[in-house]
């Protein structure tokens, strides 16, 4: 069973989308800030995370670029899943290394392929640690 | 010479000064005539340079009040979705549940949906209600108004909000105060929403509800202050309080709900009334705010058109930074972690704050940070004790402590293993040494952006970068690709001129006049030949101009390889995080 750490700290919309995906058979864990979410994911080694962004302590763009900057924890897919909704928004989401990127109102078949197919990519590499953001210069080829 | 010569010649010589005289008015007349048309020129030019002067500024302004209609809708647009993922999220969850059978919990969901929508259309009034205001559509019904009976009424609704963070409230109101004519229910909306935040930003502390009286030339005016012993607001932060949809620690870090149009529209519903609402704070301390108005109020409604300010920052300036390193300032004082963010600056660090010893540990714990910040004086624990739990946890050991103390305890602090020492008042200097501890800044991160209208070409440049073994991010248009660059530097741009909101020409100038402007190789990719005029301006920031299909993938990557190698030999080396945990 894949586990799926849902990082969100609006507790109706938490409470909603912990049962939806337990529902549809991912156990689930949860933080209600950035820098819970960086603690659990290096110690609970989710199969992927689902982000919001405007969170506290530490907001959701920091807390992915620590994420993806961290050998142990850059392997894990990060979706974005946040109310802002301008086309920037993507772009601002994927910079900072965020996988993917969806949008609130969450639709969940839409959130569900999305998950789905960030798994099988992940499970298809196997256990090889893809390469960190912030690399060595071997990683970019020099 | 015969007198008839002489004659002649007299003749010619007054004919001769006859002609000098006239030529001599002529040049005067001309030079005045100059002088005129120069200075009817000179004045011409001031009344243009004055229109040049006038169409500016209603420009600028017509730029200021774009872009602040842009932040609404994009607030506007965050702030509807909140709920509106509950009322669709718990709609599709009640789906599954029914059909599996299982209904324990549908009145408890209803709810919820319920408590969504709920909030949704108070917020769609409030805009409703501000707009109206801005519109001079809004009008008030006056009536008499007992002030104690008003004050009572409210006091009694806000009640339970006040005991949700545990707080006290006292009410202080003269029993004989001057009889009131006003819009009851506007006095009440906003004396509500000045409690309701008193109650929301303060935990276990006092609001105060203090009601005068007085009177200016004649006419009788009532203050209601509210006061509370919250979390307070500096001086620079006042100034947005009064802004659509700003909250002030509004960097998205938002530990408080709330739309920031409660008291903007308060303001507004005071304004109308011909009052005002006013603000005093002390950051750490607390806040009062004065709700001032006439007793009597105006036969019309009081119309204040708000203006946007040109001098306002562009939204694009605004976007966070992402920052490596962060830093963890565990002090009591909120005022102390604002005063070592605004020092170090969002580029060089993301600070947090621990406001006790014990939220201080767990914080490091979480995040692992680059450098702590820790004060020797905190409420629960001793900062050396603190000091001894950081130094002897394995994983937090090796992360540097500045200890910040009243009196220098050097000796002390270099024995327990303290990196540096500064005392109270903190000066930037001591900070920016401090901050030698930071790793140095990476510059650079794996990602390449692409910047390129055309879905299909961005796809296939995606695909193949990513066969070479980059991370790509798209940006489809100039601004996705500014917000991008500006959240967090790619490692190198690839640029379509042709885009569909800007010219690539304009993206490279306006990144090189950014102030602290990104580093990092451009490679533009033109669909078309390029004029050696926009040449010459791009390139100075540009490594290669390839000219789109005429150059394989393969040399498109190699070029890149080749650009990252010379940019990174440039003296900006890169470094490796450290595996955590």
């Amino acid at each position: 069973m894949a586990k799926i750490l849902i990082v969100e700290d609006d507790k109706t919309n938490l409470d909603m989308l912990e049962r939806l995906l337990t529902i549809y058979g991912y156990e689930v864990i949860s933080a209600p800030d950035g820098a819970r979410a960086l603690a659990l994911a290096r110690s609970q080694q989710p199969n992927l995370i689902l982000m919001d962004m405007g969170l506290p302590i530490l907001n959701g763009w920091q807390a992915t670029y620590r994420l993806k900057s961290s050998l142990a924890t850059c392997h894990i897919p990060v979706i974005a899943l946040t109310a802002y909704a301008l086309s920037e928004d993507r772009a601002r989401c994927l910079a900072v290394g965020c996988d993917d990127y969806d949008v609130k109102p969450i639709d969940i078949s839409r959130l569900l392929v999305k998950i789905q197919t960030h798994l099988e990519r992940t499970t298809a590499v196997g256990s090889v640690a893809t390469t960190p953001m912030v690399s060595t210069d071997e990683d970019l080829g020099m | 010479m015969s007198t008839e010569e002489v004659a002649t010649l007299t003749e010619q010589l007054q004919l001769a000064r006859k002609e000098a005289g006239y030529y001599r008015k002529l040049a005067q007349e001309c030079g005045e005539r100059r002088l005129k048309e120069s200075e009817e020129l000179s004045s011409l030019i001031a009344q243009l340079r004055q229109t040049e002067m006038v169409l500016m500024q209603a420009r600028d302004e017509a730029d200021a009040a774009n872009r602040a209609k842009s932040q609404f809708l994009a607030t506007m647009s965050h702030e509807l979705r909140t709920p509106l993922t509950a009322i669709i999220g718990y709609s599709q969850l009640m789906e599954q549940l029914v059909i599996a059978g299982d209904y324990r919990t549908v009145e408890t969901d209803l709810h919820r949906i319920y408590a969504a929508g709920r909030h949704l259309l108070s917020l769609i009034n409030t805009v409703l209600d501000l707009s109206r205001i801005e519109a001079g559509q809004l009008q008030f019904d006056a009536e008499r108004v007992n002030v104690p009976y008003i004050v009572g009424t409210v006091t009694e609704t806000i009640m339970p909000l006040i005991e949700q963070n545990h707080n006290t409230l006292e009410v202080i109101c003269p029993a004989h105060i001057v009889t009131m004519y006003t819009d009851p229910l506007k006095v009440r909306q906003s004396l509500l929403n000045l409690l309701g935040n008193a109650a929301k930003f303060t935990k276990a502390g006092t609001i105060r509800l203090t009601v005068t009286q007085e009177q200016v030339d004649g006419v009788d005016w009532v203050s209601f202050a509210v006061a509370d012993s919250g979390i307070g607001i500096s001086a620079d932060q006042i100034s947005k309080l009064f802004k659509p949809f700003s909250q002030v620690d509004d960097s998205l870090n938002r530990r408080y709900d709330g739309s920031g149009l409660g008291l903007v529209l308060s303001q507004r519903l005071c304004q109308l009334l011909g009052g005002d609402i006013t603000m005093e704070s002390t950051f750490g301390v607390g806040s009062v705010f004065t709700m001032r108005l006439p007793a009597i109020a105006p036969t019309e409604p009081v119309l204040h058109i708000a203006r946007p300010s040109p001098a306002e920052r562009a939204p694009d300036e605004e976007v966070p930074v992402v920052s490596d390193n962060i830093v963890l300032v565990i002090d009591a004082d909120p005022a102390v972690g604002s005063l070592i963010a605004h020092l170090i600056g969002p580029e060089r660090a993301c600070v947090i704050y621990a406001a006790s010893g014990a939220e201080g540990i767990e914080l490091a714990h979480d995040v692992l940070p680059e450098l702590i910040f820790l004060n020797v004086l905190m409420p629960d624990r001793d900062g050396w004790q603190l000091l001894e739990a950081l130094k002897t946890n394995p994983d937090l050991a090796h992360i540097p402590v500045v200890m910040i103390s009243i009196d220098n305890q050097q000796q002390r602090g270099l024995a327990l293993g303290v990196a540096d020492f500064i005392t109270k008042p903190i000066d930037q200097d001591a900070v920016a040494s401090a901050l030698r501890w930071l790793p140095a800044p990476t510059h650079t991160s794996g990602y390449i952006l692409v910047v390129e209208g055309d879905h299909a070409l961005a796809e296939l440049y995606q695909r193949t970068l990513e066969g070479a073994g980059w991370r790509v991010v798209i940006a489809r248009t100039g601004r996705e690709a500014l917000t991008a660059i500006t959240t967090h530097p790619p490692a190198a741009i690839m640029l379509d001129l042709l885009l569909p909101d800007m010219d690539g020409v304009h993206l490279i100038n306006t990144l090189r006049e950014r102030p602290g402007r990104v580093e990092c190789p451009t490679i533009i990719v033109i669909s078309s030949d390029l004029s050696n005029a926009d040449r010459a301006q791009v390139q100075g920031s540009t490594r290669q101009i390839l000219r789109n299909g005429a150059h394989t993938f393969s040399e498109l990557t190699k070029q890149l390889h080749c650009c990252l190698a010379t940019h990174s030999s440039t003296g900006l080396k890169k470094q490796t995080e450290p595996p955590h945990g």
